[in-house]
């Protein structure tokens, strides 16, 4: 019974987009700190200066990308990732 | 007329065959290379991780970074600008008030970005005096650590100096300076009248010039700050992970390390919270003899400073 979690996998464990939807924005500030490298006012103030630069043509074959995961995604690599310093 | 033997007539009726079927080869090796690489490149930049966090395609994440990249860049004219005059004459006027420095704006150091792969076209003009391939980044800050000028373009192997010499700074200096005005450097800067920098060798030993040099590097460390800022806080600057193999793959690099800069200015200007820093020194690089004046420059600067210390008392030595 104890060596249960041996024999699970614990390679890949995939994420939903409720992930992006619920649990980031409800986080506590300093884990919504560790993602997103800002406090979450910063972020709105980002968010109203990149917004006119960031909302793209939507296209004919496929939904135009959100603005808000645009951002999320851009902030996450520019402060992960490095070497051994992205905590 | 037919002229091969029997035994090698075979053979050569299979040579279009064999044509054939070497060039549906490379082809399918070709094809293999491309989306190998290309899976390659997404795992080992991390792009895959990303995609399962967001929980979106690994082109998606790409692409989302470049646009935010692209868009953070177009922000830049307005939070990457050079000073107005009243602003200088306010960071002039802390800079003579704190620490006796007359008409000090700023301070100007040199750091490299590493890169994680070694560059595919010439990896030799990568290479820095830290045995590792990276670009070099030339910032120039203000008393309150906000970036006012960032020099790019170059590689690691470039020295603070050369940098220097082509930043806009430097060469347009009329637009960036009033009269006095200078900016504090480290000893592997190029001393001219606008770049002030600490006495080296044996010129350095003296007790007023070791006062001197103390002062200058209490209030020049806040250029060590700044680089500690940036790279605490926007971690990929610690390891650059984008391949570079092309002009475009580099303008890429450099747009993202614009980028960060500018998201450090966006967050200093709303006030938001330091990260935990860890500041990197560079080593002493060879010296470069001095511009005509800067001498007297810095004995100007000098002789302001030792005043000052001489009235509030600060003695180091």
């Amino acid at each position: 019974m104890q060596r249960r979690y041996l024999r699970m996998r614990r390679d890949f464990v995939p994420n939903s987009s409720s992930w992006l939807l619920y649990v980031l924005p409800a986080l506590p500030e300093h884990y919504w700190r560790l993602y997103m490298r800002m406090d979450r006012s910063p972020y709105a103030h980002l968010a109203s200066l990149l917004e006119p630069h960031l909302r793209g043509s939507r296209r004919r074959t496929r939904r135009a990308m959100p603005v808000d995961l645009i951002q999320k995604v851009g902030l996450y690599r520019l402060g992960h990732y490095g070497n051994s310093s992205s905590t | 007329m037919f002229f091969c033997y029997q035994s090698c007539f075979f053979p050569l009726a299979l040579l279009p065959l064999l044509w054939s079927l070497t060039w549906s080869l490379l082809f399918l090796f070709k094809l293999f290379f491309i989306v190998f690489s290309r899976f390659s490149r997404w795992v080992f930049s991390g792009v895959v991780e990303v995609a399962n966090l967001f929980h979106i395609s690994p082109g998606s994440v790409n692409n989302c970074t470049m646009r935010f990249v692209r868009a953070v860049k177009k922000l830049r004219k307005d939070y990457i600008v050079c000073p107005s005059p009243q602003t200088r004459q306010d960071l002039a006027d802390y800079a003579w008030q704190a620490f006796g420095f007359r008409g000090c704006i700023g301070s100007t150091d040199g750091s490299q970005v590493p890169l994680t792969y070694a560059p595919r076209t010439q990896p030799w003009t990568y290479w820095d005096r830290h045995d590792r391939y990276s670009i070099h980044v030339l910032l120039v800050c203000d008393h309150h650590r906000n970036i006012i000028s960032v020099t790019l373009g170059f590689t690691g192997a470039a020295g603070d100096a050369l940098v220097q010499d082509h930043a806009a700074w430097s060469q347009r200096p009329g637009e960036h300076f009033s009269f006095l005005e200078h900016l504090l450097g480290d000893k592997g800067m190029h001393y001219t009248v606008w770049v002030v920098g600490p006495y080296k060798g044996t010129e350095g030993e003296s007790k007023p010039n070791k006062n001197f040099n103390w002062l200058l590097a209490r209030f020049r460390v806040v250029s060590e700050h700044t680089f500690g800022m940036l790279k605490g806080r926007w971690a990929s600057l610690h390891e650059l992970r984008l391949p570079i193999g092309s002009e475009r793959d580099f303008l890429r690099a450099w747009d993202w390390v614009m980028a960060c800069c500018v998201l450090h200015n966006v967050c200093n200007s709303v006030t938001d919270g330091d990260m935990p820093v860890a500041i990197y020194t560079d080593a002493p690089v060879d010296p470069m003899p001095a511009d005509d004046g800067a001498d007297e420059s810095r004995t100007r600067f000098k002789r302001n400073a030792l005043t000052f210390i001489k009235t509030m008392g600060h003695y180091k030595y």
